[in-house]
């Protein structure tokens, strides 16, 4: 049989033991490579810091500034869990530009990570950009 | 033809996945492999909806896989 299947998809990073280095563990690395994919699509940086409406500046485990949304977006991994979540201040009429950063961050770790297991899986993996409408897509075709 | 698995990324992160060339069970087992190896990419992944390819579709996806065992079976 085949199919054709949808999924949904969320980011859960692995548990750093105390004291270890975020960049020896695969989830934090592979967490580092898309934000640099979805900064280099965007026109932006990779940051450690980003910045509230005021202008006071809020730490987090990764962030990405672009010209559009200067603040920047931030990634907070909890402890515990593992789990992302994206923080940003969008007062003043940002919400659609801090929304276009979280989602090409959710893309790009979700592509890569797809490579990954592919490739891992003995694919042979190619990647290929698409348009749907105005929204960029992704199309990851690996073959046995 | 190979067996291929196709996967559309939309901007949400959310994913369509087509697999290609797989016979009987082979792609459920498949797709378990996949969802396997993402988790340790930090990747998880819930179904929302699921469509079986028709008996018609299989065939032509797997038609030269069966060709190619046949043969090796008469050499």
């Amino acid at each position: 049989m085949s199919h054709i299947a949808s999924y949904k998809t969320k980011i859960r990073l692995n548990q750093l033991r105390r004291g270890a280095s975020p960049e020896h563990d695969p989830t934090w690395r592979l967490l580092r490579e898309a934000m640099e994919a979805a900064a280099e699509e965007l026109g932006g940086s990779v940051v450690d810091v980003i910045y509230d409406y005021c202008g006071a500046p809020t730490d987090c485990d990764l962030g990405l500034v672009t010209d559009d949304f200067p603040r920047g977006i931030g990634v907070r991994v909890n402890p515990v869990t593992g789990e992302v979540a994206f923080i940003y201040d969008d007062y003043g009429g940002f919400k659609l530009k801090a929304l276009r950063i979280c989602e090409a961050i959710q893309q790009s770790y979700t592509t890569l990570a797809l490579a990954r297991a592919l490739k891992e899986l003995h694919y042979e993996v190619e990647m290929e950009e698409i348009r749907e409408g105005q929204e960029r897509a992704v199309v990851v075709r690996g073959v046995l | 033809m190979g067996r291929r698995v196709q996967i559309k990324v939309n901007r949400r992160g959310e994913v369509e996945t087509e697999f290609i060339g797989f016979l009987g069970d082979e792609c459920i087992e498949e797709a378990d492999r996949i969802r396997s190896v993402l988790a340790r990419y930090g990747l998880e992944i819930g179904l929302v909806d699921a469509i079986r390819k028709s008996p018609e579709q299989i065939a032509l996806e797997t038609a030269d896989k069966e060709t190619t065992k046949q043969r090796v079976r008469r050499e």
